[in-house]
């Protein structure tokens, strides 16, 4: 009887211990999962332009720091952070969803609308769908031309969280 | 018919009886040693060869028969003419009889090699009036030139044959005159007498192109000759010249047009006869901007390509005789630094450079210089321009969205045209 009784404190140390381990790690996990304010990008996505910064507040994307030089600008949706080459200057477009650009409804150098973000058709390969509205987990990048297409600006690759 | 009138008319016959002696027949005349007044003996054999070469010309004249120089020895042995130079009516006659001539032609010279002056008479025995006289004053080295063409028109007055005068100036004066092929002496040349009819007068002063030109003399009539000289090309061997060209590529690549551009030469040209050697430098920028088909619809892009040019030419000059133009033709080779450039607004200057090459170019090259023996000459040129080596262009298209502009190379020649003109300036 006293052997039984000693073989259940055993275990019952044996299982809270376990439990101990196990909430200690889900704490460490939690706590390093939890993050909500990961490292911001600086850096444009290519070397040897300007920089773009855009902010989100209220539903609009604002473009800081366009010059007037800035004739043409793209705003692209990726549903994850694209692949950059910087030698050719160019994004992977695998993950492109949306976006909007100069000439499109509700786009100006200063700013665009959540609202005025449209699905991008391959095809066409330009954002000739339906509105589509950005969520948190997409990445947001901003590239300017001057008016002979020379590219100029681009912003970081942006998570939509930190909007 | 009265008494009067007879006695008239035969008086005019009695006073032109001695002329129409003169007139009508052949004249007897002997040229006569001339008397040497140098005051050395150097110069002494003028006055034997003088005589000897002035008995020949004169001995072409028709109506003049020329006394043998040789039946001259025994007169001028007696009269000692040649010594003396000093004529009295009665050495006159006798000399004119002893060497059986109406007319004697003497004089005598004086001075030194660089400047001789000679005197020439021509007198009627009969009256031992001068007939005609002349001073010429030149070097040794055309006496003898002026004084066979002044004895020409000593031949015209002996012989009754009528006779004009004419004036030659030049700008510059003091070039050489020379009619019918004899030396007349230097411009200005002042109420020259000569026998009616026609002459060709040539001008010649070194530096200047010959000017030759046919004069017509009018018995009793004066006329005058100015002629403006022109400096010969070869007076002139380095000229300058700028000017501007129109310069027209015949290719152009897929995604451009190359543009006709301007092109601004000058260069420095030499003169070895008709061959003219020129070192040229000329500036051109040419436009060949590109359309690119984006998602923003149709750019254009802004580039151009400048073009520094050394070249060498070698020309020739078509014809001999130039006055108002002279076409040459020839070959040019030499290099261009292509630097091809594009507007990029994020570039300092608003500008990027592509590529910048070094190209050989050749060609053939024709024109025509206008008024070619003036310091300023205008002058119209053309050029077939040919760069062997193929030349790299960058081609840009659009990526669509998600990029930069994508370039890849194309090669091609460049070729063409080039048409204009300028100035050329000539330097001694």
């Amino acid at each position: 009887m006293r052997s039984d009784n000693r073989r259940r404190r055993q275990t019952m140390l044996k299982v809270m211990n376990r439990l101990f381990k196990a909430a200690a790690l889900l704490i460490i996990v939690l706590y390093a999962g939890c993050d909500p304010e990961p490292p911001q990008p600086e850096n444009p996505v290519f070397t040897d332009v300007q920089k773009i910064e855009v902010s989100y507040n209220g539903g609009i994307f604002y473009f800081s720091e366009v010059p007037d030089y800035v004739k043409y600008m793209q705003l692209l949706i990726f549903s994850s952070s694209p692949a950059v080459d910087d030698d050719s200057k160019t994004i992977d477009k695998s993950s492109l969803i949306a976006g909007s650009r100069t000439y499109l409804t509700g786009f100006s150098r200063a700013s665009v609308n959540s609202a005025n973000i449209y699905v991008y058709v391959p095809a066409d390969d330009d954002f000739t769908g339906l509105p589509l509205a950005p969520v948190d987990g997409d990445y947001i990048i901003v590239l300017g031309f001057d008016s002979d297409l020379n590219l100029t600006h681009a912003s970081p690759s942006y998570a939509m969280t930190l909007f | 018919m009265n008494m009067m009138l007879k006695k008239t008319i035969l008086l005019l016959l009695i006073l032109t009886l001695p002329q129409l002696r003169l007139y009508s027949e052949n004249v007897n005349t002997a040229v006569m040693n001339f008397s040497n007044e140098t005051g050395g003996e150097g110069l002494a054999y003028i006055s034997s060869s003088l005589a000897d070469s002035l008995s020949a010309t004169l001995s072409g004249f028709e109506d003049i028969n020329i006394v043998e120089r040789r039946q001259l020895s025994s007169v001028l042995d007696e009269i000692k003419l040649s010594l003396s130079g000093i004529l009295d009516d009665e050495s006159v006659s006798r000399a004119g009889e002893l060497a059986k001539a109406d007319v004697l032609i003497l004089g005598s010279y004086t001075g030194n090699p660089e400047k001789i002056t000679l005197t020439i008479k021509a007198i009627n025995v009969e009256s031992a009036g001068i007939i005609y006289g002349r001073v010429i004053t030149a070097p040794l080295s055309s006496l003898f030139d002026l004084a066979n063409q002044e004895i020409k028109v000593f031949a015209s007055v002996i012989s009754g044959k009528e006779t004009g005068r004419v004036s030659v100036s030049s700008v510059p004066s003091e070039a050489d005159i020379y009619i019918d092929g004899m030396a007349a002496g230097k411009t200005p040349l002042v109420e020259y007498m000569l026998p009616a009819g026609s002459h060709r007068l040539k001008i010649v002063l070194k530096g200047f192109t010959e000017e030759e030109r046919t004069i017509f003399v009018e018995t009793g009539k004066d006329v005058n000759i100015s002629i403006p000289l022109i400096e010969t090309r070869s007076s002139f061997p380095w000229t300058y010249s700028a000017g501007a060209m129109y310069r027209k590529p015949l290719n152009s690549p897929r995604s451009s047009d190359f543009e006709s551009a301007l092109e601004i030469p000058v260069s420095a040209d030499y003169s070895f006869d008709r061959f003219i050697v020129s070192g040229c430098y000329s500036f051109s920028k040419m436009d060949h901007s590109q359309e690119i088909d984006s998602v923003f619809g149709i750019i254009e892009q802004t580039r151009w390509y400048t073009f520094h040019t050394f070249s060498i030419s070698i020309t020739y000059e078509l014809l001999e005789e130039v006055r108002f133009y002279s076409p040459y033709a020839g070959l040019f080779l030499g290099g261009s630094i292509i630097t091809d450039k594009k507007d990029n607004a994020s570039y300092d200057g608003g500008w990027e450079k592509i590529s910048r090459e070094a190209e050989f170019v050749i060609g053939p090259k024709a024109g025509v210089t206008f008024f070619p023996e003036y310091k300023l000459r205008p002058y119209v040129e053309a050029l077939f321009y040919f760069y062997p080596a193929e030349i790299i262009r960058k081609e840009y298209s659009s990526p669509g969205l998600a990029g930069a502009l994508q370039a890849s190379d194309e090669s091609y020649r460049f070729y063409g045209i080039s048409i204009g003109g300028g100035l050329r300036y000539a330097f001694r």
